[in-house]
């Protein structure tokens, strides 16, 4: 079989529609992780104490667990203690369980990147400690941390496609329908791949551009 | 408990490492030689490798893996077990996210150090082994263990081939006993260990690395 240009646009005719899930969720997800994970790097970095230690071991074992068992947990496993939710919600929470760990990471390292001095001048400045976190120590700690947060926004758009196993009707689910229908498996594919450098390329580039340079 | 199940996930366990020992070892051979063209002076070569690392980087592995093992073949003659094309895409994968680690790694050492070397006397390829890459290397390895875990955790994926790997041998335990938590407790606690054991092996590769350059 040879490759087939119709179909490769009847294919993308079926798949638009499943980027509105992809985006939808990887957006929330990334909402999600960013409030859960901002108040998670505060307890580890303002209380030093054991409820530090418990945000440090969860969000390292939560670094490490892939997403997909974490979303077939969720799935499977919440009807089991009568909480029937529907894929997209299931993934949303997921990945943002996930993500939230990973965006208490990036926080942690950007505000040790931060020399502690900084905060100490600024207060000898005079600042008060809410206008010497605004003006002095956000500003380096958001250089720090945009990267590889635009970074975590790529792996979400990616970590999608795993839904489709749960039966998400996002492009990579509508594709593999699509696929099995007409036997157009690799017009089908290479459509998605497409669809996915095109969206996540402009996201990638644009962390490349925000990494500061090294003097 | 899922005690019984012991047997079936330790070597679903076994299965994922050897499968992520591969992808690694493609990984890290591909992600050199990307590097490498990708440094080069051959621009056609180098916009090549470019586009290949980006392509994969901005493809999620599931669509890789759809592609090589469902796409490919019904347009040439070349099936793939599901064992090989797993191999072969979370290999791309890990390739092109190496390749990203060791460029890092080799612009981090300041140009003048080759300079230097040449000057002494070095070879453009000894400037390169001797003085260039040992300082790259402990550079990167921190990013070097993120990777590493992250081609760990992506075998989990490969279970929608039908590997019998953790996340594939749960879901097999969960419609058996209908014990989805435990089950896929019993993975994540597998995951997890062998993410630390990757840190570990790391961490000691770092300390003799450090430990060599403070005796010389």
């Amino acid at each position: 079989m040879s490759l087939d240009a119709t179909a490769m646009l009847d294919a993308l005719v079926v798949v638009l529609p499943g980027l509105v899930w992809t985006v939808a969720i990887a957006a929330l997800a990334l909402a999600c992780s960013l409030i859960v994970g901002i108040t998670l790097s505060f307890v580890r970095i303002s209380i030093g104490s054991l409820a530090g230690r418990i945000v440090a071991v969860l969000t390292g074992a939560l670094r490490s667990v892939p997403e997909l068992p974490m979303i077939f947990a969720i799935y499977f496993g919440l009807p089991e203690i009568g909480l029937q939710l529907g894929a997209a919600t299931c993934g949303v929470i997921a990945l943002s369980t996930i993500g939230a760990a990973h965006v208490a990471e990036i926080l942690r390292s950007g505000y040790l990147a931060v020399p502690a001095g900084q905060s100490e001048v600024a207060r000898a400045l005079g600042l008060s400690i809410p206008r010497a976190w605004r003006r002095v120590l956000f500003p380096q700690i958001r250089r720090h941390v945009m990267p590889p947060i635009v970074n975590l926004a790529t792996e979400l758009i990616k970590s999608t496609t795993l839904l489709a196993a749960i039966g998400l009707p996002e492009i990579a689910n509508r594709a593999n329908t699509y696929a099995g229908s007409s036997f157009r498996y690799f017009e089908a594919f290479t459509i998605i791949a497409l669809v996915f450098i095109a969206l996540i390329t402009p996201l990638s580039l644009w962390a490349r551009k925000l990494e500061p340079t090294p003097p | 408990m899922l005690a019984e199940y012991g047997v079936v996930f330790a070597w679903a366990a076994v299965i994922g490492v050897v499968i992520f020992f591969l992808a690694a070892v493609i990984g890290i051979g591909g992600g050199i030689l990307l590097a490498l063209v990708r440094t080069s002076s051959a621009p056609g070569a180098r916009w090549v490798a470019i586009a290949l690392v980006e392509g994969v980087r901005n493809t999620p592995l599931m669509v890789l893996l759809l592609w090589i093992h469902y796409g490919l073949p019904s347009i040439v003659p070349l099936q793939l077990s599901p064992f090989q094309s797993g191999v072969v895409g979370l290999g791309a994968c890990s390739a092109a996210y190496f390749s990203e680690v060791f460029r890092a790694g080799i612009a981090s050492v300041d140009g003048g150090q080759r300079d230097a070397a040449r000057a002494l006397g070095f070879s453009r390829g000894s400037a390169v082994r001797r003085i260039v890459l040992p300082q790259a290397i402990r550079h990167m390895l921190p990013a070097l263990t993120n990777t590493l875990i992250m081609v760990w955790k992506a075998t989990s994926i490969l279970s929608l081939l039908g590997i019998p790997e953790l996340t594939r041998v749960a879901s097999r335990v969960t419609q058996e006993t209908a014990r989805p938590f435990q089950a896929y407790a019993i993975a994540s606690a597998a995951y997890i260990s062998v993410s630390l054991g990757i840190i570990f092996a790391l961490r000691r590769l770092e300390r003799r690395a450090r430990g060599k350059v403070r005796s010389s």
